[in-house]
């Protein structure tokens, strides 16, 4: 029951948090044109990231209600993402010296949740094979 | 290492989500436990041991070389 509780409120703080930082990249990206260029700019571009931190503090937050071990898969999970993001985002770094495309240090985010949301999944399906192996 | 968990759960007819709920983990890590895919802390560890009336030896056997 507790844990029903700890996954609802969990699900609660992500989903809170991700509409916050939403509704904060709009209002900053239809804000930015107007706002000369300076500091203010410069906050208006940055204040998506006040909702990020949030977000780093309910990660944490779920990090720390997960029992021993499932807090040890996640770790393993996240070894494993940012392993495969050094590996993808290194070899697209050798590439580019060959003249590929440069691109935005957004694209590093995306390939580390991918892997380990991939990585995730994969873990959870052979948890519920070995459930229900009993 | 090697444990009796799964037989001491099967003499009190509890299921792992029983057990787990007793003991204040997840299902899966009840699981990880009797399956020996997991050795647990030793806080985890004396918490079984408190829960089965018994002394850690009795549950926790080393694999055999």
């Amino acid at each position: 029951m507790a844990g029903t509780v700890g996954r609802w409120r969990a699900l609660a703080e992500f989903t809170g948090t991700m509409l916050l930082y939403i509704l904060v990249l709009v209002v900053s990206l239809k804000a930015m044109p107007a706002i000369p260029d300076g500091a203010a700019r410069h906050a208006a571009a940055l204040a998506p990231m006040l909702p990020c931190l949030l977000m780093v503090w309910v990660i944490l937050r779920q990090f720390r209600r997960l029992d021993e071990y499932l807090r040890l898969k996640m770790m393993e999970d996240i070894v494993v993402a940012a392993a495969v993001t050094a590996l993808v985002t290194f070899t697209y770094g050798f590439l580019e010296t060959l003249g590929w495309p440069t691109l935005s240090m957004f694209a590093v985010w995306p390939v580390m949740g991918t892997a380990w949301a991939l990585r995730s999944i994969l873990r959870g399906l052979l948890e519920a094979r070995e459930l229900r192996r009993g | 290492m090697r444990n009796t968990l799964r037989e001491l759960r099967g003499e009190r007819g509890w299921s792992q989500a029983a057990l787990a709920e007793r003991l204040g983990v997840s299902r899966q890590t009840v699981n990880a436990l009797e399956t020996g895919r997991y050795d647990p802390s030793l806080p985890l560890a004396f918490s079984i041991g408190r829960l089965f009336g018994r002394p850690l030896e009795q549950i926790f056997f080393e694999d055999e070389p």
